[in-house]
């Protein structure tokens, strides 16, 4: 695929329908982001009575205070898929970083790499974003430590064992009695070759990111009320899914199944996993 | 096969040593003070001075690990600062109702994920194999509390199926008489049908919303762990001495690749232990995820990381229960691990 043209990878996205709507809706959302904030109203202007269902004139309805739900979700596209995405970029590099020296050096760094790696995996990742957060203290980039910390260890995994076995091709050799030193070989030379799988993780982890940030939102942790963001609104709406008013919670859900929905479909047919 | 099990025993002791430092330090050490997280804004230097002293936070970080560590062994994980009663009973107390949700969650999962990963992976490619797919990735895309919201607006306030989300029991119905916890065990053992019909319908909806996400898990793990077995000799030679494909799929193909589901089987029961504090704070459902979410509303840190203690310990447990299965069932696992 890498030496196809440009051209060529287009028409090849017509046999990858997944791909394709993957790549539409993420599109579509980073658009309308993009628009939105400047087109309807200020996410916090309470712009009409509470609780309206959903109508022609507030297409998502309003919530308890009367603010417009489809301008609060809206407005928080942006701001959710840039912690997805610094989120799982923070834990590509770090774990990268990691897996790297640890499949390059092996012995005893690589064993005890592999047994810190062991330990975070024996958390939920999510139980162990609430503590790190919660033991920190809260604030927007230390909410994306904690998830990017809490999402390491499968970056450590994946490209550890993908330098297993490219470090045995022979540039790696080649590299090594040209004189490069072990970082040269490692983060010049085995790093861009073995990224690939960490890739596919990547947007996987950036789902993720949105989910966890949701279930944190609704256990008051990391994101808080009044800001307009998707797990927030879900974990404000849900008394209302009692009481009948459905729409709070259940756009902004719906908002956030859709974006994890479409990084699914991107990641898994990066990852070969096609028919 | 005693070489392996010593060796799998020790790893898991290792990872459970790690496990007690690592969240001892997130808890002692990151930039944070848990007298003052647990004091509020609006403590005075004189008070939260007295809690750190009486936590023992002032004394030198190695000494505040032994102790912590001394502790421990003895089971003792020292005092739930917001309730005055130990961590570990206050704990421990809810982990029957965790395990009964978890064990309903399973169950769910495995009933629909198993045959529609099966389903899925008798022909590849084909609709029935698209079809599963994207069922399981809408299960992994839904926000655990957003599903459970739906179940709740869907299957309780409109349609009345199920018993609104007030936690194990109608308020006020006693609990059956306590042998395993499990209320749905308990009232069988006590021969009570209403109190286990009741319990059941009470577990569905949280059980079914942690079991549909994690079905999605275990369809995908199903069927790439049955498609890796169609391409082996075995299969071949079955399909060449003319048994039809179902057959081969049914009783070769799984058989085999039963292992890598039991791995999986696992992994998805250490995620439904572990991921249950939101359910079980929608549910209002009186498990270790609630005591956490308490303990996040009161900023008890020691009590949070008792939780993350135990569910980390249970998970560990858990893979290595599977690991030494596996090393029982199959013959090349155990050699493998004893070089």
């Amino acid at each position: 695929m890498s030496s196809a043209t440009f051209p060529a990878r287009l028409g090849g996205l017509r046999h990858r329908p997944f791909l394709l709507v993957g790549l539409v809706i993420i599109a579509a959302l980073v658009l309308v982001g993009a628009i939105g904030p400047f087109v309807l109203a200020d996410p916090a202007a309470r712009v009409a009575d509470p609780f309206l269902a959903p109508s022609a004139s507030h297409w998502f309805g309003t919530d308890s205070y009367g603010r417009d739900i489809f301008a609060r979700c809206v407005n928080a596209i942006w701001l959710d898929l840039a912690i997805g995405v610094s989120v799982a970029v923070l834990a590509m590099v770090i774990g990268s970083a990691i897996g790297v020296i640890a499949g390059y050096l092996g012995g005893f760094v690589d064993d005890v790499i592999m047994r810190a790696v062991d330990i975070l995996m024996a958390f939920p990742g999510f139980v162990l974003a609430m503590i790190i957060l919660v033991s920190m203290g809260e604030s927007l980039p230390k909410l994306a430590i904690a998830l990017a910390i809490a999402q390491v260890a499968p970056f450590v995994r994946l490209v550890r064992s993908k330098v297993l076995s490219e470090r045995e091709l022979e540039y790696v050799a080649a590299a090594r009695v040209s004189g490069a030193r072990w970082p040269r070989v490692a983060f010049r030379h085995l790093l861009p070759n073995s990224i690939r799988p960490a890739a596919v993780q990547l947007t996987l982890v950036c789902g993720y990111s949105i989910l966890n940030v949701s279930g944190l939102a609704y256990l008051g942790v990391g994101i808080h009320p009044p800001t307009a963001e998707w797990g927030v609104m879900v974990a404000e709406g849900a008394a209302n899914m009692l009481t009948g008013q459905w729409w709070t919670a259940f756009f902004p859900g719906l908002l956030i199944a859709i974006t994890v929905m479409a990084l699914h479909f991107i990641g898994d047919d990066l990852g070969g996993d096609r028919q | 096969m005693l070489r392996y099990v010593l060796r799998r025993l020790l790893i898991s002791a290792v990872t459970v040593v790690g496990l007690v430092v690592v969240t001892f330090l997130v808890v002692r050490v990151l930039p944070g003070d848990a007298a003052a997280a647990r004091l509020g804004p609006e403590a005075s230097q004189a008070d939260i001075e007295a809690l750190r002293a009486q936590l023992g936070l002032d004394d030198s970080l190695p000494k505040q690990f032994v102790d912590y560590s001394a502790g421990l062994l003895h089971g003792d994980m020292g005092p739930a600062v917001s309730t005055g009663r130990p961590v570990s009973d206050e704990l421990l107390d809810r982990l029957p109702a965790t395990i009964e949700l978890a064990i309903a969650g399973l169950a769910i999962a495995l009933l629909l994920g198993f045959p529609l990963g099966l389903l899925a992976a008798a022909r590849p490619g084909r609709l029935s194999d698209a079809l599963a797919r994207l069922f399981a990735v809408l299960g992994s895309s839904m926000a655990p509390i957003w599903l459970g919201l739906l179940l709740i607006f869907g299957l309780y306030s409109t349609w009345q199926l199920f018993p609104g989300p007030v936690g194990r029991l109608p308020i006020g119905t006693p609990p059956p008489p306590e042998v395993t916890g499990l209320y749905v065990v308990d009232s069988l053992l006590a021969g009570n049908l209403t109190l286990a019909s009741q319990s059941i319908q009470f577990l569905a909806l949280p059980a079914l919303t942690l079991g549909l996400g994690a079905s999605a898990a275990v369809l995908k793990m199903v069927r790439s762990a049955v498609l890796q077995t169609a391409d082996s000799g075995f299969v071949r030679t079955a399909r060449a001495y003319g048994v039809p494909a179902r057959e081969v799929l049914l009783r070769d193909q799984l058989r085999n690749a039963m292992l890598q589901v039991l791995t999986a089987i696992g992994l998805v029961f250490g995620f439904l232990l572990g991921g249950n504090i939101i359910v079980e704070r929608l549910f209002n459902w009186p498990g270790m995820g609630r005591v956490a979410y308490d303990a996040l509303g009161s900023n008890d840190l020691g009590l949070l990381q008792g939780y993350a203690l135990i569910i980390g310990t249970l998970y560990i447990l858990l893979n290595l229960v599977v690991d030494l299965v596996y090393g029982l069932i199959d013959p090349r696992v155990r050699l493998g691990g004893s070089n």
